[in-house]
This record gives structure tokens, sequence and C-alpha cells, in this order.
């Protein structure tokens, strides 16, 4: 088991290293001269010169890119150049928001989809079992931004249970804070939740038909036993895949849903970023965010192990 | 077991059975969607070309079956012409992920070796970026727009499609008759483009459905966030973002919008689907 | 009283051309200690008859008749009672061991499960007694094969834990579906002694189906022959054997491998196939296959009758 590890990785950080080759690629290489497109056309030219003097673009390619890398691994993020602060105070402020938005969607995503899937199906030939997956395509049929809006109109505007947007500092007030990545996070959950469901349902009816589905009945289980207990760990693979892949979606929907609420957190920070052409910081986050599903594929790729005993004998 | 089987072939009929409904309701939907936008090129209720300040954010009505927005202008005809964008950009969105994707797909299972491993390992690393991320890299060094918003999620669209192919043409190329045309001296290239396409096409057809509507959907946020399609031209995402200041005094205002994108977006997704279901019925329950 | 008695047991179940009947008006008695083998080709109702007497056929499927089991008729039961039975009192041997058993959790898992289901008894109490239950099917090194997984078994193995699982709360009926049908021969003769065994150490009653006679003939005591859903003879089995009524058992029995016959070469117990089950004969099912059918056969459905002390057959030309 140890051996998979280490070459899973090894996998992790070569792609990592990949995908921080194309982000530099696409925000460094491609533009030609990213201090022009910071600076927009009328810059004038003592201004570009100092500014390609503090990125060091007058370096090569080749080396600018390995002393980027070289400097995030110290810690060093690089200066912004709209706040003109270190990036990566920049950035932690940022994730204190982004991060509990994103665990909270998960967690109500999985919360949701699991019910949701086991009782679809174990109710497959009934109504309300069916009702359940019609419930679903609606759901994936929904922008979640949208979705977001209907929320605020009804439970920020209407009822007003919860705030429309804004977010009050965790020293401050963590309920309050916390409070106010309700809405959002239920936002983000829907669609997420819905495609799971989905999963959940298919994966466990494929599961239902194997025999030893029948042996656990013939111990004396009762259906909802036999489900919770043997079938779901048996569904779990693709679930867990399914949930690996919809991490990618649920980054972008948080940057989509914190410009929706007017959250301080990271989709935010790189939204502002890119108004404002701070091409360092849109860099930085765009490979954070980036890592993060990365990371989270290869956690999903060694859940795999602890899932399903087959799968630690065999050789990666 | 005798019971359990009977009870599966039942099911099956009858999953067919819905998914024929599935199928017409989709496929109404999307002609519907497709008759809007070319109808739009002639004919809206309202002229959206001029503002009606006299007549901004009026609640829906018989002049205006869905109200005005905030330059009195008709959403109804708003909707119809952001209809138009939604499809362009999908459209073209899913041809760059389908040709290239097959492309790499194909020449990824005939050329194979270290050229397949890293095809494919760079298609799964552009699994791990998302649309929105592609598309802020693209707006912050080539500036925001209709064609950013094609390319990031035409580009996002490769990989599955690379996937397919490849996966439809290596169980594929394992077949007899393809055997037998290699025995014949034929390319690689001959051979993925004769024997692979023609048998990959269902899964294609489907996937393309599907793409099509996470594309609108992708599309409406990238719009939301002003990283698309720019004003003055009307889209669904834009109408939603100038909705939100007003959501308190003109809530239907961000309502039909939304309605327009979901309607679109269930369409295509219970053709795709009913598709799939119709064309490979062991493919089975859902997604 | 016999432990279990089944009257009149008819399946019904629902397809596009009307209700057919896997299992038609089926009637027999298992006593403890008894073993009773039900034998067939397959699609004669075996499999079904015993699924009928766990409660585990498809939510659609209609039950009719009794199953008695100490006098109390199993279908009047509601679903939480018959669960408290399964693998409590009848307990159930399924044919693909290496599918009966769930990947992805322990053997001793599985094994504990219906102990701590039905019993009182602890985690600690539950383990102890699954270590016992393996060593008594005779696995080696129990404490340390209680954790291993079912893919690090052989298909023996994992037989000998599925039998574990059905003995683990002492139950007073095993129903065996085929359990030796998938093993290899060495294999067979091992687990058919283990279930011989615990038969006479305890006072379980076997119902064993089967399709091979040979193994009916070592150790059933008293063997029920299916045919098209219906019970076509019953008796002592050597009785059975040795004499046998109906046309179908002389086929069945024809049909057994023989010391005279070169290996492999299995003769087709009578030709034509079985049925199918929208289009069974209204008369004698057999009626189409049978050397010895006449224009009576097909007029009406023969009833069993007693031919020799404690065997029937239904057959009118007996």
């Amino acid at each position: 088991m140890l051996a998979q590890f280490t070459n899973k990785l090894i996998g992790f950080v070569l792609t990592m290293l990949a995908a921080a080759v194309l982000v530099f690629v696409v925000l460094e290489v491609l533009p030609g001269d990213p201090a022009l497109v910071m600076l927009g056309p009328d810059a004038q030219p003592d201004t570009l010169a100092a500014l390609r003097e503090q990125l060091g673009l007058n370096q090569p390619v080749v080396f600018r890119f390995l002393s980027w890398i070289a400097g995030m691994l110290w810690g060093d993020f690089g200066i912004s150049y709209a706040y003109n602060v270190p990036v990566l105070g920049l950035v932690a402020d940022r994730l204190a928001v982004t991060l509990p938005l994103a665990l909270m969607a998960i967690l109500i995503t999985v919360v949701l989809a699991l019910g949701l899937g086991v009782f679809a199906a174990a109710n497959s030939q009934r109504l309300r079992g069916q009702l359940v997956m019609a419930f679903t395509q609606f759901g994936i049929a929904i922008p979640s931004f949208w979705f977001g809006l209907l929320l605020i109109l009804l439970f920020a505007i209407h009822l007003g249970w919860f705030p429309a947007g804004g977010f009050p500092e965790w020293s401050k007030d963590p309920i309050a804070s916390l409070h106010a990545l309700v809405l959002p996070a239920c936002a983000l959950a829907l669609v997420q939740a819905a495609i799971l469901t989905r999963v959940t349902r298919s994966a466990l009816l494929e599961v239902l038909h194997e025999d030893f589905v029948r042996t656990a009945r013939a111990k004396g289980l009762t259906r909802r036993e036999v489900l919770w207990r043997h079938a779901l760990q048996n569904a779990l693979v693709p679930i867990a895949t399914v949930m690996g892949l919809q991490f990618a979606s649920l980054v972008a929907g948080t940057i989509v849903i914190e410009n929706v609420f007017a959250l301080p957190g990271l989709g935010r920070l790189i939204f502002l970023a890119v108004e404002q052409r701070d091409l360092v910081v849109v860099r930085v986050i765009v490979v954070l965010l980036v890592g993060m599903v990365i990371l989270m594929n290869y956690l999903v790729d060694i859940a795999y192990l602890f899932i399903d005993p087959r799968l630690r004998t065999r050789r990666a | 077991m005798i019971g359990a089987q009977t009870g599966r072939f039942a099911k099956i009929r009858y999953r067919l059975g819905a998914s024929w409904l599935s199928l017409w309701l989709g496929g109404f939907i999307t002609l519907c969607l497709f008759a809007t936008a070319i109808l739009s090129y002639f004919w809206t209720p309202h002229s959206v070309a001029r503002m009606n300040m006299r007549a901004r954010l009026q609640a829906p009505s018989l002049d205006h079956l869905l109200g005005t927005d905030h330059f009195g202008r008709d959403i109804l005809s708003l909707l119809m012409i952001g209809s138009q964008s939604a499809l362009k950009i999908g459209i073209v969105a899913v041809a760059i992920g389908l040709v290239l994707g097959v492309l790499l797909g194909l020449a990824a299972t005939a050329r194979g070796g270290w050229f397949e491993e890293l095809a494919m390992r760079a298609s799964d690393l552009l699994f791990a970026f998302p649309v929105v991320l592609l598309a802020i890299m693209l707006a912050a060094t080539f500036g925001p727009g209709s064609v950013t918003s094609m390319i990031a999620i035409g580009v996002h669209n490769i990989p599955i499609f690379a996937r397919l192919t490849r996966g439809g043409a290596k169980s594929i190329l394992a077949r007899e008759f393809v055997m037998a045309s290699r025995v014949a001296g034929r390319s690689s290239s001959y051979i993925a483009a004769l024997h692979v396409l023609p048998n990959v096409l269902n899964i294609l057809v489907v996937q393309a459905t599907i793409s099509f509507a996470i594309a609108i959907l992708a599309d409406a946020a990238l719009g939301y966030l002003g990283l698309g399609t720019q004003p003055p031209t009307p889209t669904w995402g834009r109408m939603l973002k100038d909705a939100q200041s007003f959501l308190s005094q003109s809530p239907y205002l961000a309502i039909f919008p939304g309605l327009a994108i979901a309607f679109t977006v269930l369409g295509l997704n219970l053709f795709g689907d009913a598709l799939r279901d119709l064309l490979d019925p062991r493919s089975s329950q859902g997604r | 009283m016999a432990l279990l008695e089944v009257e009149h047991l008819t399946v019904s179940l629902p397809t596009s051309d009307g209700w057919v009947h896997p299992v038609d008006d089926v009637s027999f008695t298992v006593s403890r200690g008894e073993i009773l083998s039900i034998v067939g080709e397959s699609g004669c109702g075996k499999s079904t008859t015993a699924l009928a007497v766990m409660r585990l056929l498809a939510e659609n499927v209609r039950i009719a008749g009794q199953i008695r089991l100490d006098g109390a008729d199993l279908l009047q039961l509601s679903e939480a009672e018959m669960c408290a039975l399964r693998g409590n009192r009848i307990s159930m041997i399924f044919q693909e061991p290496m599918t009966a058993l769930n990947p992805v959790k322990t053997i001793g898992f599985q094994i504990m499960e219906p102990l701590l289901v039905h019993t009182s008894m602890s985690r600690t109490e539950a383990r102890e007694k699954a270590i016992d239950l393996l060593a008594r099917v005779g696995i080696d090194q129990p404490a340390r094969r209680i954790n291993a997984y079912p893919h690090q078994l052989s298909g023996g193995q994992r037989q000998r834990i599925v039998i574990a699982m059905a003995l683990a709360c002492e139950p007073d009926l095993i129903v065996a579906d085929e359990p030796t049908t998938a093993l290899d021969t060495t294999v067979q003769r091992q687990i058919l002694d283990l279930l011989l065994r615990l038969v006479s150490e305890t006072s379980i009653a076997l119902m064993l189906i089967t399709h091979n006679l040979a193994v009916v003939s070592e150790v059933a005591d008293r063997v029920m022959v299916m045919y098209g859903g219906r019970i076509t003879e019953t008796g002592p089995t050597s009785d059975v054997l040795a004499h046998p009524i109906h046309p179908y058992t002389k086929g069945l029995i024809g049909a057994l491998p023989r010391a005279d016959l070169p290996p492999g070469e299995r003769l087709v117990p009578i030709a034509g196939v079985v049925p199918r089950l929208v289009d069974m004969p209204s008369g004698c099912a057999l009626a189409d296959r049978c050397p010895a059918v006449i224009d009576a056969c097909r007029r009406a459905r023969p009833a069993e009758r007693m031919i020799r002390p404690a065997h029937q057959a239904a057959c009118i030309r007996a």
C-alpha cells in the first residue's frame, strides 16, 4: 500500500507541475508582454520599463518560471500590482471565506445526495423514487448563480432570514459569518447534489442486483440495513469518482457564487484582479484553485484504497 | 432469479417508454429554442435597439408580456435575441471540443505508445481547469468577450470527447474486421477514420447534446460575471447580472432569464439522456 | 409434526402474457435431522421454491398456499417478523460462493452480522463465536482468517464461510441452493461431507437443491423430483433411485454418468427442452417430451398417487 501512496504522490507532483506550466504559458508567454497587458496600451514607456523590471520580465522565460515556482514553494507569491501588498496575505485572507464556503457546500451536497440517492434507489419502482429523479433533472438544469438569486429573493428580501450578501469577519462574529455562508453554500450545493444523487442511485441499483445483497437479506437484514451497510460501500467507488470530478465545478461555482453574494473570497478576488489586469494575483489564484482540484482527485484516488480492499493488493 | 429477471425486463420496457416521452419533450423544447432564435433575427415584439426611459421597470402586461428592464426594453424581445448568442456560443464551443477532441482521441489511439500516454495525461490535466478559470485566464490576457467564452468552453470540452473517442476506438480496433484491414496493409489513420468514427458516432452525438447544455450553463455564468459576450448584445447571463440591482423592486427581471436558461438546458438534457437510453439501453439509469 | 410443512405452494409472477407459475401447487415436508433433496433441470422451479420458503422473491411475485415452520405460517408474517426469522431459524446457502459474499467487508464482519442482529451478543462474544464457527467449518487459523476479505480466499473456502454464516444462529432449517455446483469436484466432496457432518451433529433440517443425482444418492434421506414447477415424484432416496416410477425420474437416472461409459459423455435426460413458463401444457407438463405419452396425459394434470409406501408419483401411467 505504501508503494501505491508514493506512486500517487509522484503523479500528483508531476500533474501540479504541468498545471503550473500551462498557467504560466497562458498568462505570461501568450500575451507577449504582460506588463503591457497590465498597464494598457496608453502606458508611458518608462512606467512600462519599471513594471518589467519589477516583474523580472527582462529575464529569460525559463528562469522566470523556475523562480516563480521556487518563490511559491518558499511562500513568496509575489506582490500584487493593484493592491501593492504581498499576494500571500491577500490570498490567505480570502481563503478564510472560500474554504469554509466550499466545505459547507460539500457537506450539504454529500448529505443531500446520499440521502436522496439511497431513497431513490430503494424506491426505484415507486412514484416517490421517480419524483426524486424528476427533481434532479431540474436541479441539473438550473444555473447555480440563478438559484442563488432566487434564494436571495425568497430568504433575504421576502423573509429576511438571511443576509442578501456581504460577509462579517470571522473574528468579529463567527455565528454571523457562518450565517452569511448558508445561502451561498445551498446555492452551490443544489446542482452538485442533483448530479450526485443520480450517480448514487444508479450505482446503488447496479449493486442491488449483486448476489451478496441477497445473502445479506437471507441473514435477516432489512432492506434498509442492506442498503446502508452492504450496498452503499460497494457503490462508493463511482460515487467518489464523480465527487472528485465535481470538485472542479464546485470551484468554478464558488467563483460565481461569491460574486452573487458579494463574499470577499478567492473568487471575488480573482474576478476583481481580472478587471484590474493584476496578472500576478490571477496567476497565483488559478494555480491555487487548480491545485485544489488536482489534490482532491488524488485524495479520491487514495480513498479508493480504503473503500475497496481488492484495490489494495493490485499493483498501481 | 426468474422474478428479478422479468422485473428487469419490465423495467427496461418501462424506461424505454419514458425515454420516448423525454425524447419528444426534450426535442420539442430544443426545437422551440432554435425556432425562437431564428425568428428573433426577423421579428421581436418590440425593438430593443432604443432605450425608453419612460417605460422602464414595468411589470408584465399585455403590451410587454414579460415586463421591461431598467432601460425600458421589452424583456421577451431581449430573451428572444439572447437565445441567439446562447445557441451560437453553444454550437461553436461544442464544435471546438468535438473536432479537437475526436482528432486527439483518434491520434492517440492510432499512434499509441508515449504519444497516447501524453495526450491522455494532457486531457486529464485540462479536466482540472474549471471553465470559469479558463475563461478568467483568457479574459485576463485577451480581454472578455464572446470569443473568450467560446474558446474557454470549447477547450474545456476537448477532454471528454477525446476520452470517448479513444474508449470507442480501443474496443473497435480490437475487433476482427479491423484486424483484417490492418493485415491488408491499411494505415492506422485510415482505419481510424473509416472504422472507428461511424462506430463511435452514437456516443458522440449523445455527448454533444449534453455538452451543448453544459455550454449554455457555462456561458450564462460567464455572461453573469461579465467575462462573456459584451453589451449591448443582450445575453441571458448579463440580463441576470443587471436584474440583481433591481431584485427587490422588480423580481420578475431575475425570474424570466433564469427560466429561459433552465428550460433550454432541461430540454437538451432530456433529449440527450433519452437518446442515450434509446441508442444504448445497456448504459442504463441516468448519469 | 414435521419442522417445515409446505402445502399447495404456488408462486405466480406477472409477465406481459399474463400470470405464469414457476412453482405450481407444490406440497412437501422436511423433518428435523432430515435431508430432503429437490432435484430437476434448471427452470423446473426448485430455486424458486427455495426462495419462496425464505420469502426472498421479487416484490411483484405472488405466493399462495402455506409454508409452516413449526406450525406457524410464514406467509402470514410481516416483513419485520420474517427478517427476525431469516438467518436465525432458517438460513440459506447459495450457489455462487464467489459472489455471495460482500467483497468490501471482512469475513468476520459478515459472520458476526447475523449474531449481532438476532442475538444479544456483544461484539467480543460474537467475534469469539465467529472464530469457533470458522474452525467448525474447517478454516485453518480462524483467529487470523477472520480479518481476511473474501477475495483473499478460494472458492471452497468462501463456501465454507457462507456455511458458517448460515450456521451462526444455530438454525432449525438450512436451505442450500446448489451449494456445490460452482466448485471443483474434490472441493464439492469436502463441502458435502461438511454439510452431512453438521446435519448429523445437530438436528438441523436441510433442504438441498441440486440438479446432480449423484449428490442426492450420497446424502439425501428423501428426494423430491420437480418438473415444470410441479412435483413429479417423491420418496425415500434409495427407493426412488432404485425403482423410479415417473418417466422423468427414469430419464434423469439414465443420464447419470456411469462407469461403463466414457467420462464426460453425459446423456440428455430426455429429448426436448423444458417448456417455457408462458406455454406450459394444461395436462402433464412432461407430455411433449415423454416417451410413454398417451392422449389422456394431455387432458388433465396427473394427481400425485402413492405407488409404494412413502413413494408418490404424478403419472397416470404408473
